[in-house]
């Protein structure tokens, strides 16, 4: 199985491997618990920097699509299929969607929400 | 301990030995490797498949491609011709290898001399994937299967070369006497030797995880070619300890006097090893040349 990267693609590298490393599980091209390969195979073999190629792996992660089980290397999770239709991002942007609609309901500014936002931020960087 | 053998046997090892060299070398590798190229050219022409020709893509690249086939024929049989006046020469001037050895000198510079030919085929190979990646403007790809040295090569085979090695140092070092008696020599063996094989692991790590030489080179294609590579570079460091073994041997039972036959076997099986492993294992007929085919000035992701 294989996957493409096009540099003239305006979506950012790391996004197209995600996006690719998603398709082919739900296409069925890649099966959970199926190895992948290590991030320096991938990416020597794409001609990228392996940050990229890290980043993308480590997104992958977060949203249980992959697991690294340590030096044995990097599997696609036993739940990837399920998890793959879950998009974290769109998830982030709903609920902050959700917040600023009610607030707005309230009466706030964008200015006051953008300040309140930006305090809530800082206070939660702060406890973590 | 001295083991002595009349000159009749030593010479016709030495002769038998050196005209398997010259025929190996000089006729059969050529031939095939001919054979194999004219296939590619007759079964592939330029005008379906204009992407593995990317210096010219009117179709007069093939001529060159034939015209240089020529010559590498030329050169095969012109050294292989030497080979045989040598050969000739030596039985009519009453040649007797020297007991105390050197004499495989003679062998390992016309092996030299034999290379040649192929260096020239390597320069070709070069400048040909050179202006592959050069050309090349689709989509960048990658297999996601991961890859690991044992997936291309049996573990036993890389603990056998591995163990060789040392056992090739232990002997060399044991019979070269106490470290304070060791003189650059025993340095130069051990850093050359030492060094070959780390350059060995080095080119196959760099295979197996490096970038893609050739662009178009299908996925399959791609770990045959990993695994020619890995076996062959394997194979050669245990061929290498093996003669090593094997010199320190000789120089114990003071059998210089067959040390030419014995660097002749040695060359030819560096040769085996080599282009004899490119034959049999990455045979052409299994190649996918479907990623050449079509037209040169279309984007190479719209195949």
């Amino acid at each position: 199985m294989e996957i493409f990267i096009d540099l003239e693609d305006p979506n950012p590298l790391f996004a197209q491997l995600i996006q690719q490393i998603k398709d082919a599980i739900l296409k069925g091209d890649l099966e959970p618990g199926a190895p992948l390969p290590s991030i320096r195979q991938l990416a020597n073999e794409l001609e990228l920097n392996a940050k990229t190629v890290a980043k993308a792996y480590q997104l992958l992660e977060r949203d249980s699509v992959i697991q690294t089980r340590g030096y044995r290397g990097t599997f696609v999770h036993p739940d990837a299929i399920a998890n793959c239709g879950q998009d974290i991002a769109q998830l982030v942007l709903d609920k902050i969607g959700e917040a600023i609609e009610t607030c707005r309901e309230a009466g706030a500014t964008d200015s006051e929400i953008r300040i309140a936002f930006s305090h809530a931020m800082n206070r939660t960087s702060r406890r973590n | 301990m001295l083991i002595t053998f009349s000159h009749f046997t030593v010479l016709s090892i030495f002769y038998a030995v050196f005209l398997s060299q010259i025929l190996l070398v000089s006729v059969f590798f050529p031939t095939q490797i001919r054979r194999r190229i004219l296939y590619v050219l007759d079964h592939f022409p330029p005008a379906e498949y204009p992407k593995l020709y990317p210096c010219d893509n009117t179709g007069s690249s093939a001529v060159a491609i034939r015209e240089r086939m020529r010559i590498y024929r030329f050169a095969n049989t012109f050294i292989a011709a030497i080979g045989l006046v040598f050969l000739a020469g030596t039985a009519i001037s009453g040649y007797q290898p020297s007991p105390k050895g050197g004499d495989e000198i003679f062998v390992f510079l016309y092996f030299a001399l034999q290379v040649f030919p192929f260096l020239y085929l390597a320069r070709m190979e070069y400048l040909q994937l050179k202006a592959l990646r050069k050309n090349y403007t689709g989509p960048r790809r990658a297999d996601m299967r991961p890859r690991r040295l044992f997936d291309f090569v049996s573990p036993l085979i890389v603990v056998l070369a591995i163990l060789l090695y040392f056992v090739w140092l232990f002997l060399f070092l044991s019979y070269q006497g106490s470290p304070a008696e060791w003189g650059t020599k025993v340095y130069i063996s051990v850093t050359m030797i030492s060094a070959i094989n780390i350059f060995y692991a080095f080119f196959i790590y760099k295979s197996i995880y490096g970038k893609k030489i050739d662009p178009y080179q299908a996925s399959e294609d791609r770990l045959r070619n990993i695994e020619f590579i890995a076996k062959s570079l394997i194979f050669t460091s245990i061929t290498i300890s093996i003669f090593m073994i094997t010199t320190q041997a000789v120089d114990h039972f003071e059998l210089e006097i067959f040390d030419p036959p014995l660097m002749s076997v040695y060359l030819q099986m560096c040769s085996l090893m080599g282009i004899g492993l490119i034959l049999t294992k990455l045979k052409v007929e299994d190649m996918n040349f479907e990623a050449y085919r079509g037209d040169a000035n279309a984007p190479d992701g719209d195949q």
